[in-house]
This record gives C-alpha cells, sequence and structure tokens, in this order.
C-alpha cells in the first residue's frame, strides 16, 4: 500500500535531511526518544514511507482495515485493548490477537508471525495519524479443542515509516524461487502478505537436513537480505523430505519482533542464534 | 538445566575450530532455586548493567543480561539484556542485526524464542534491567522501571535467576580469542532478588561460570564481567 511517489520523494528529502543533521547510523534513532525514552530502532536507512488508511481512523478502525488487506488466514481476531494493570506501562495502546493454533508449538509460529506484521503495520499506521503507538499486545492461541493458549505478544521500539520492497507478487515468488534453487531447497509453498509492503513466507524442503541448518544463515541473507532486509518482514520455514520442520525463523521488522524455533534434530548443526 | 547445559558446552568448548553451528557459554553470577537464599522463592533478579564496549567476532553476539529461567526448559525464559551482535548474525532475525547495540527483551515460548528490539543501548551507561513476577506466575522484563514483554512460567518461581553476560557464536565451538567485552554489574543498583509477596533483598553470595570471561567483585557489591 503506497501514497504517491511526489509525496514519498518530499517526505524522505525531509526525513533524510533530519537524520543527516542528527548524525545517526542505522539501528539507532531517527526520530529522537520516543514514548520510552530511548532512540528506536531502525532496520532500514529509508524511513519515507507512508502506511496509507482511511484519514481520521480510529485505532480500531486501523486495526480492521488493516487485517482486511493483509491476506493471510492465521488471526482470527485483533482488538485494542486496554493496557494491563502493571506499573511501568509504555503509553500507547494494547492488541489483543487470537490466532489459529494448530498445537502449542511450532505449528502456532506462521500465525503468531501475521500477528507480529499485522501489529507492525497498525503502529506505524497510528503514529503517523497522530496516535498513541503500540505499548504491547497479547497473542492466545484457539487449539484444536477450542483451549485457549498464551502464545506472547509484544511490541519493540522501532522508528516508523520503514520502507522496504515494493515488488510485486510474481516478482518476488520468482525471485524467491529462483533463490531457493541456487541454495538447494525445493520450494513448498511462497506466499506474500500484505499487512503494509510486502512480506513473503517461504516453505521448503531438503534432502540434507544438517547442511541445510548450517547454511540457515547464509541462506536466509541471500533470500531476504540483511543489512537492510528486503521485505518488511519474512517466514521461512525449512522442512525434511517427511514434511517435518527442521527450522523456522521469522521476523517482522515494523514491530522489531522476531522469532526463532529449532527442532532437536538439528539443534547442534543450526547457525541461527537465539538468546 | 540450563546451567547444566551451558557447563556442558564450555566443556565442550575448546577443541578444534568448527564453522556453522551455534554454541553458548556464559560468564554470569547466578542463583538455584533450592540451593540458596534459606529455600525462599526466586521472583526475580534486578541489577544496574552498564557495558564499556562490546566488540564481537562477526558471527558472535554478546548479552549483558538480567535472566530468568523456570523448570518447563521449552516455555519459561525470559531475559532482558544490552546486545550487540556481530555483522553476519542476529538473534531471532530482528535483534541487532547491522552490528548495533541495543536494548532487547527475549522470551521463549512453546518453544519458540521471540525476540523484541527496543532501541539504541548507550556505552558506559547504567541500565537498572529486571525481570520480575510479581502476581500469580506471569513474569515481566523491565529496563529503567519500564515494563516491556512478560511470561507466563509454568509456576511461579524460577528454577534459576542471573545476571551476566551471554556468548553465543554461530560455530560448533566457542572462539576463546578475536574478541572483547567490558561490563560491569550492579554499579548503581545492587543485585537483589525478589521473593513474591515479599521484597527485593540484596544478594549476600552466589554461584558463578566464567566460560571465557573474568569475573571479579561481588556480591553483595558490585561486580565486573569481562574477556
Amino acid at each position: 500500500m503506497t501514497i504517491s511517489r511526489r509525496m514519498r520523494y518530499l517526505i524522505g528529502i525531509t526525513i533524510v535531511s533530519v537524520a543527516v543533521g542528527a548524525g545517526v547510523a542505522r539501528g539507532t534513532g531517527l526520530w529522537g526518544s520516543n514514548r520510552s525514552g530511548v532512540a528506536p530502532s531502525r532496520y532500514t536507512d529509508d524511513l519515507g514511507h507512508v502506511t496509507a488508511v482511511p484519514p481520521g481512523s480510529s485505532a480500531q478502525e486501523i486495526v480492521d482495515f488493516i487485517m482486511k488487506r493483509y491476506d493471510g488466514s492465521g488471526i482470527v481476531s485483533a482488538k485494542v485493548g486496554a493496557p494491563p494493570s502493571v506499573p511501568g506501562q509504555r503509553a500507547g495502546i494494547w492488541l489483543n490477537f487470537v490466532i489459529r493454533s494448530p498445537g502449542a508449538d511450532e505449528r502456532s509460529a506462521h500465525a503468531g508471525w501475521e500477528a507480529d506484521l499485522v501489529e507492525g503495520a497498525v503502529a506505524d499506521a497510528l503514529q503517523e495519524n497522530g496516535l498513541n503507538g503500540i505499548a504491547g499486545s497479547t497473542i492466545e492461541g484457539i487449539l484444536p479443542s477450542g483451549a485457549i493458549a498464551p502464545m506472547g505478544g509484544g511490541m519493540g521500539d522501532v522508528s516508523p515509516g520503514q520502507d522496504f520492497s515494493q515488488a510485486s507478487d510474481p516478482q518476488i515468488k520468482s525471485l524467491l524461487e529462483a533463490g531457493l534453487e541456487r541454495v538447494h531447497l525445493t520450494p513448498v509453498s511462497i506466499e506474500v502478505l500484505h499487512a503494509d509492503e510486502p512480506a513473503p513466507a517461504v516453505i521448503a524442503s531438503t534432502t540434507d537436513p544438517a547442511a541445510a541448518a548450517k547454511d540457515a544463515s547464509s541462506t536466509i541473507r541471500r533470500l531476504f537480505g540483511k543489512d537492510p532486509p528486503m521485505y518488511e518482514g519474512y517466514y521461512f520455514e525449512v522442512r525434511d523430505q517427511s514434511g517435518h520442520p527442521l527450522f523456522i525463523q521469522s521476523t517482522a521488522f515494523r514491530s522489531g519482533a522476531g522469532s526463532l524455533w529449532v527442532d532437536p534434530t538439528v539443534q547442534k548443526d543450526v547457525s541461527l542464534l537465539h538468546g | 538445566m540450563i546451567i547444566l547445559v551451558a557447563a556442558i558446552a564450555v566443556a565442550a568448548s575448546w577443541g578444534s575450530p568448527g564453522v556453522h553451528a551455534a554454541s553458548y557459554e556464559w560468564g554470569i553470577r547466578y542463583l538455584n532455586y533450592g540451593s540458596c537464599c534459606l529455600g525462599d522463592s526466586l521472583n526475580g533478579t534486578k541489577a544496574s548493567i552498564e557495558v564499556n564496549y562490546f566488540n564481537p567476532l562477526t558471527n558472535q553476539c554478546l548479552s549483558a543480561q538480567s535472566y530468568g529461567v523456570g523448570f518447563n526448559n521449552t516455555d519459561d525464559l525470559i531475559v532482558v539484556d544490552l546486545l550487540r551482535c556481530g555483522s553476519s548474525t542476529g538473534i531471532d532475525g530482528t535483534c541487532s542485526e547491522s552490528n548495533n547495540f541495543v536494548r532487547a527483551v527475549e522470551v521463549l515460548i512453546n518453544g519458540i524464542y521471540h525476540c523484541y528490539e527496543h532501541g539504541a543501548a548507550s556505552w558506559g551507561t547504567n541500565y537498572t534491567m529486571d525481570v520480575l513476577n510479581e502476581y500469580q506466575s506471569l513474569w515481566w522484563a523491565h529496563i529503567n522501571g519500564t515494563a516491556y514483554e512478560n511470561e507466563t512460567f509454568s509456576t511461579g518461581t524460577a528454577e534459576a535467576i542471573q545476571e551476566g553476560i551471554e556468548d553465543g557464536q554461530t560455530t560448533s565451538n566457542i572462539f576463546c580469542s578475536g574478541w572483547s567485552a567490558a561490563s560491569v554489574f550492579a554499579q548503581t543498583s545492587a543485585w537483589q532478588r525478589f521473593e513474591i509477596n515479599v521484597s527485593w533483598k540484596t544478594v549476600q553470595s552466589s554461584r558463578s561460570q566464567s566460560g571465557c570471561f573474568t569475573l571479579s567483585g561481588g556480591p553483595p557489591g558490585a561486580f565486573s564481567i569481562q574477556h
């Protein structure tokens, strides 16, 4: 979802001027201190993007608008909620997501990533419309039994307006198919979501799980870029020949949220770090 | 469990250099539930943390952190940290992805690690970092009193709490050379543990693990962790 190229140019020039004047480096703040009094993170130097939503929308209307366009199927509902009654909360709203959860495990990773993406787009749109940003979120999963399980939730301190690839879905799919071939992975599925700008979800398979795990870090850099990343987020899952997931990494750069799951069988091989 | 795994990792870490895979080790001071504190439950850890420099290898992350881990090792972990990764890596795809020094929170939920980046950190600045379980079994991460992510533990008490530096490398063995780190803990805010429904208590003594690091000083006073 874009605004006019001229407007983007003008906004970009303004922002770049501010950035140069402030002498900031990528990864630190552009907008000065934010609602937490810290310099927010950013993953790209291009901060000229505006998340288009109908003007004058309320927070819930922005959430609803972005939910309609994001194209995913993992989120059941997204509602603006009150902050928890815990001291020290950041200023801003809370979002409460309910997602479809085939299990309280890695099978919920994709739907959780969708929530991270939507949250980031909403956060940008709120701030660009003069509203408070997002202070936090909850994600709950509906399990097949009907039980509700906590699935986390959170929100980084990230500069709004980051601009990522706006390539078309066919272009992105073609690029990713070629990239997978180069790293000896077979596409299982490639979909592109649009919480704001495109965010691809790639599931691929391998005949050599240990090698795929060892190459995971470099493969992700080749497929999705790193500094800066190409897309506003990605979901990357590699499976073995029986369809069992080996590792999953997902990112949402507007919300500053990333996730990593690794199957124990390749834990000793994988080149991805968690904390 | 985490500490045991860490000890094994360290014990196995000085072998022949490898490529790829991920290895972790720690320079930490820690408390284990049932082995300290007259049996008090461990419901939080808090200290000021100052990092003077982290110069990681390109495939390494260094994290100065307050850390709580529960008894369910796939679901009970909350870490608040000052983090810098080398240029070719990062944490969970979003934290310190551009060799930058950042504030971050990581939680482990249903076997999935989640990292949230909370803006730039500054060298030589003291941050009061805590992970805290004030009611039921919900743990929150705080930086300078601001609440960030939370995590529900299977039991209220942690199995272990710790203050220190985590060293992760995308190699099958830990390399102890070619990188440097300097930090001071508990300099402006003492290391304290929290007992639910009671209060914060200053930690008087602890266990330690050094890995590639040199630890000196407290508790109960400040302590440095360097490499």
